[in-house]
């Protein structure tokens, strides 16, 4: 089921991340002294240990236990470097490097993996048509049919797996799917309307709003509605598997991309 | 009676005067401009605009006569009472607008307009666009009701096909009684290039 990628490849976000943490390590290396960069190199995975352990609780995935203690342990290997003694500090290297394995093998079977790059591929995926027509409004992609209690357990299914982030509404409840999930995780975001999310309202209507930002992801001008509409079918589509409790084959779909 | 007429009788018996005017030619058998101006302490051309009005809009009558060989009018009331009727129904004529439910219309591409949505909700609550260009381009904003915001969620997106306004209404499941308010909206969004007609 390989398929030619649709969205551009380019991710700049991820590498300006990384090159700002190497910066912080190198200015607090140069201009503070050795005491001060092993405090930032503690501090900066102890703050992804909170970050992996606040997405455990909202998820209730325990794929975020491994990297949350990853992270644990080389904050404590580095932090008090001048305090643990030499056998400790091999101890803890150890277990570092044996949860590492364990984060490689999980972040490998993408059980935490945000499928954000995988539903615009799989929205992309029946588009053949390029005709630029983007509207910020939402498009009515049908009905279907579920009770309440199904689709919001529908939403504890994607917030789980990574795949969206959902926010239940008085009349309905909305899939948000952000190229970051973190900053909702982590409440630094409340609202979704800049981002591509999927709706599901009470009476059985679903409708489609894609983000301007992530239609410009696309390395070509897809046909809008027709986007919109795949978006909103394979939706559509997660959650009569979800009903049909065939819920690994909406992972094994996302997976094959 | 029309509403230019009776917005024209509204503004007359409106003024601070008119109250004191209209006893005065109740009290008179008739009345020439300069004795109510001077009666009332207004200016002559004052009352002679408000005699004017009322003959105009047949409450008095207007009887020329000489005084010294100088001709000037002098007024009665003709009618002792006044019903200003409206039918606002009339304003609004059905059956011009309802060729509108025939056209084909979808989103214009590239309109420049901004949706904004009913929080919570899909349904379109107002609408920005722009007019004019360079310096003196200003921002517009349309605010919408409910039946119109939910119209302009089914309005066929720029790529897609056009579809009837009758047909939008249907998918939208607007009552008959809202579809006018509907009718008025795509005028407007008409003339701004916001939708475009087939």
């Amino acid at each position: 089921m390989e398929k030619p990628g649709k969205l551009k490849t380019s991710n700049w976000g991820i590498v300006i991340f990384t090159l700002l943490i190497v910066a912080i390590l190198t200015c607090s290396a140069i201009f503070f002294g050795k005491t001060v960069f092993y405090t930032v190199l503690c501090v900066i995975p102890l703050l992804a240990a909170i970050t992996h352990f606040v997405s455990f609780l909202r998820t209730k995935n325990w794929g975020h236990l491994i990297p949350m203690l990853f992270y644990v342990f080389i904050g404590l290997l580095f932090f008090p470097a001048l305090a643990f003694n030499q056998q400790t500090r091999v101890i803890l290297a150890a277990c570092a490097l044996v949860l590492f394995i364990g984060e490689i093998i999980v972040l490998s079977s993408k059980r935490i993996n945000w499928r954000y790059r995988e539903i615009l591929e799989l929205a992309a995926y029946p588009v053949e048509e390029s005709y630029n027509g983007f509207t910020p409004r939402a498009f009515p992609a049908g009905e279907a049919q579920y009770t309440k209690e199904e689709i919001i357990g529908f939403t504890k299914f994607m917030i789980k797996h990574v795949i969206a982030y959902p926010f239940v509404e008085e009349n309905r409840v909305v899939l948000v799917v952000p190229e970051n999930m973190f900053v909702y995780m982590l409440l630094l975001k409340r609202g979704y309307k800049k981002d591509t999310y999927v709706t599901f309202d009470f009476k059985g209507k679903v409708s489609v709003t894609i983000a301007k930002k992530d239609y410009q992801k696309y390395k070509e001008e897809f046909t809008f509605d027709q986007l919109c509409a795949s978006l909103g079918n394979l939706f559509i589509e997660f959650l009569e598997l979800y009903q049909k409790d065939k819920s690994r084959e909406i992972i094994d779909k996302l997976n094959a991309i | 009676m029309d509403f230019k007429t009776a917005s024209q009788l509204g503004s007359l018996i409106s003024k601070d005067y008119a109250e004191n005017f209209f006893k005065l030619l109740v009290i008179y058998q008739d009345i020439s401009a300069s004795e109510a101006a001077s009666r009332l302490n207004l200016h002559i051309s004052t009352a002679q605009d408000f005699l004017e009005g009322l003959n105009s809009q047949g409450i008095v009558s207007k009887k020329e006569v000489l005084e010294k060989k100088r001709p000037y009018f002098r007024y009665s009331l003709k009618k002792k009472t006044l019903t200003i009727t409206i039918d606002f129904a009339a304003l609004y004529n059905k059956l011009a607008h309802q060729d509108r439910l025939k056209w084909h219309i979808r989103e214009k591409k590239n309109s420049g307009a901004i949706f904004k949505k009913f929080s919570k909700s899909d349904y379109i609550s107002a609408l920005y666009f722009f007019t004019g260009k360079g310096r003196a381009r200003v921002e517009k904003k349309i605010n919408l009701t409910r039946n119109q915001g939910n119209f302009l969620l089914y309005l066929p997106f720029p790529t897609e096909p056009f579809l009837s306004v009758a047909d939008i209404i249907k998918k939208a499941k607007i009552e008959e009684s809202n579809i006018p308010e509907v009718l008025d909206i795509i005028a407007a969004l008409l003339n701004h290039k916001i939708i475009e007609k087939r």
